[in-house]
């Protein structure tokens, strides 16, 4: 009886921050698609998912400093940039992975470093995604259906070939006609951004 | 400023850059600041086309688990540490904590504890100081105080109970149970400690939950919809997505029912009279009823029932139904 009272004292330590937990929980799921984006962006699929959860973990003790929303986002951006930094540093050059490669994902990460405000910004804005999907739109229809295929759902260029029915060598056309087109759109978006920077 | 090849545009954005091709890269780049801001803000736009896949829900339930993983990881070695370095101290303070609780407890101890257990036949409805309403299910016991403490309202259970907890964010309530502690702030859950022999369930209507495997099986927190199971063999905690309210139909027998469509109302009625269920081509399955069904003792009674808020026709053959429109 005594011992289990002493498991009983214990736990309730443990259970004291339940109305914490819950609003840990929504922010969780309020920013973690960002925060996926953000660490993506600078390390790449494989380590990402790694990288935003340590963030995660690194918010949680110290929750009740952070339970307001500013203050955990902008915990988290800047815990996940250190840890991105880190992962980067310690990236191997290997036969297929250039020393040159490694310099320009170094010189990306400043590029995402959480000071830089703008790139915060246009990561939040959902009009400016909406123009990089409207002209996607405007690509011609085959080539609208196999870039999307390739870029929103993923697919290798030998399984959208087989699904349409075309040779990896059309699909391989089609993808780069689509990107050449959108990087004259995207350039222009770009000098937008810069124009709104300025100001 | 010179143009960067778009071959190797797309490389890069693709991530497939040769070697050679990245050194060409980065000499453009060197050329000029302008170059790299250029590149990089246009491969930020490429990438925040694709934002959706982030949002992906289930990536997100994923991450949530995984999240939800480490933190009881962590957790638990906290619980550890503080073991191990209050054990430092002499044997001597743990006997006088020992003797200083014993006494404590049998000198300010007032509070009296209730036992109360349902039947083998009945349901009982327990009412707590507090005014939650706790429905106990056939033989479950639960142990409550007769008056709760200023910051904690703790109980404990055997066996399966259904509970509405008022509301009082100051005052926690736990229920506990050999394998779980769930803690909640003021909702509506269905908790079952003996699924069998080795299987506890939580499932919840409304509000929030947290459940806590008592064995460092881990934390979950549940939204409603949310069913978790412990299992007390391999000591583990998973969590499902269910229709919750029908795991608290035993304790009043009322099928709640919102805007259900009539095919799934038939694996409703599969579920608790294991029959099975077909229809005729002119039944317009996917019609929705709202309302509540009493779970009667027979599937002929509930699906008369049925019929006077849905226009069909029924037909009972053994374990076979067959659901026609009505003319």
């Amino acid at each position: 009886m005594q011992n289990q009272y002493h498991i009983n004292t214990i736990e309730t330590i443990n259970l004291v921050m339940s109305n914490l937990d819950i609003i840990f929980k929504e922010t969780f799921r309020a920013l973690y698609p960002s925060m996926l984006f953000y660490s993506t962006r600078i390390v790449g699929d494989k380590e990402a998912e790694d990288v935003v959860q340590e963030a995660f973990v690194e918010l949680w003790k110290r929750k009740e400093e952070l339970s307001d929303g500013e203050h955990a986002k902008a915990f988290l951006f800047r815990a996940i940039y250190t840890r991105s930094l880190n992962v980067l540093k310690h990236r191997d050059v290997t036969q297929n992975y250039a020393e040159s490669m490694k310099q320009i994902e170094m010189e990306r990460a400043t590029f995402y470093q959480p000071e830089n405000n703008e790139t915060i910004k246009r990561m939040e804005n959902k009009e400016l995604r909406e123009q990089i999907r409207n002209a996607i739109d405007e690509l011609p229809d085959k080539c609208r259906q196999v870039f999307i295929m390739s870029y929103l759902h993923d697919m290798k260029n030998k399984e959208i070939a087989d699904v349409l029915d075309i040779s990896v060598k059309t699909v391989e056309v089609h993808i780069y006609k689509a990107l050449k087109f959108l990087r004259g759109r995207l350039d222009y978006l770009v000098f937008v951004l810069i124009i709104f920077s300025i100001h | 400023m010179n143009e960067i090849d778009d071959k190797i545009l797309e490389d890069y954005l693709h991530g497939q850059c040769t070697p050679e091709e990245s050194d060409t890269l980065r000499m453009w780049l060197d050329e000029s600041e302008e170059n790299a801001s250029q590149l990089f803000k246009m491969e930020e736009l490429y990438h925040l086309g694709r934002f959706e896949k982030y949002q992906d829900s289930k990536r997100l339930d994923r991450a949530e688990r995984e999240l939800t993983q480490r933190i009881a990881a962590l957790e638990s070695k906290h619980r550890r540490f503080r073991m191990s370095a209050w054990m430092r101290y002499a044997a001597v303070a743990v006997i006088v904590l020992c003797l200083g609780s014993i006494l404590g407890y049998l000198q300010f101890n007032k509070v009296d504890n209730i036992v109360a257990t349902a039947s083998a036949n009945a349901v009982k409805l327990v009412t707590l100081p507090d005014g939650t309403k706790v429905w106990l299910n056939h033989l479950a016991t639960l142990t409550y105080p007769t008056q709760f403490d200023n910051d904690r309202r703790d109980v404990e259970l055997e066996g399966e109970a259904y509970f509405e907890v008022t509301k009082n964010a100051r005052r926690p309530f736990t229920v506990k149970s050999e394998g779980m502690s769930v803690r909640v702030l003021g909702t509506r859950f269905n908790f079952n400690t003996a699924v069998n022999a080795y299987t506890e369930e939580v499932s919840l209507i409304e509000g929030s939950v947290q459940a806590i495997g008592r064995q460092d099986e881990g934390m979950i927190i549940l939204t409603p919809g949310q069913k978790t199971v412990l299992d007390k063999r391999q000591h583990r905690m998973s969590v499902e997505q269910v229709n919750a309210n029908l795991d608290a139909v035993w304790h009043d027998n009322l099928i709640p029912l919102k805007n259900v469509s009539i095919k799934d109302i038939a694996k409703i009625l599969e579920y608790f009279y294991h029959v099975h269920i077909s229809f005729a081509s002119n039944v317009d399955t996917s019609m929705t009823y709202t309302g509540v069904i009493k779970r009667n003792t027979t599937i002929d009674s509930v699906l008369i029932d049925l019929t006077y808020a849905v226009p069909i026709h029924f037909r009972i053959n053994g374990k076979n139904v067959y659901l026609s429109n009505k003319k």
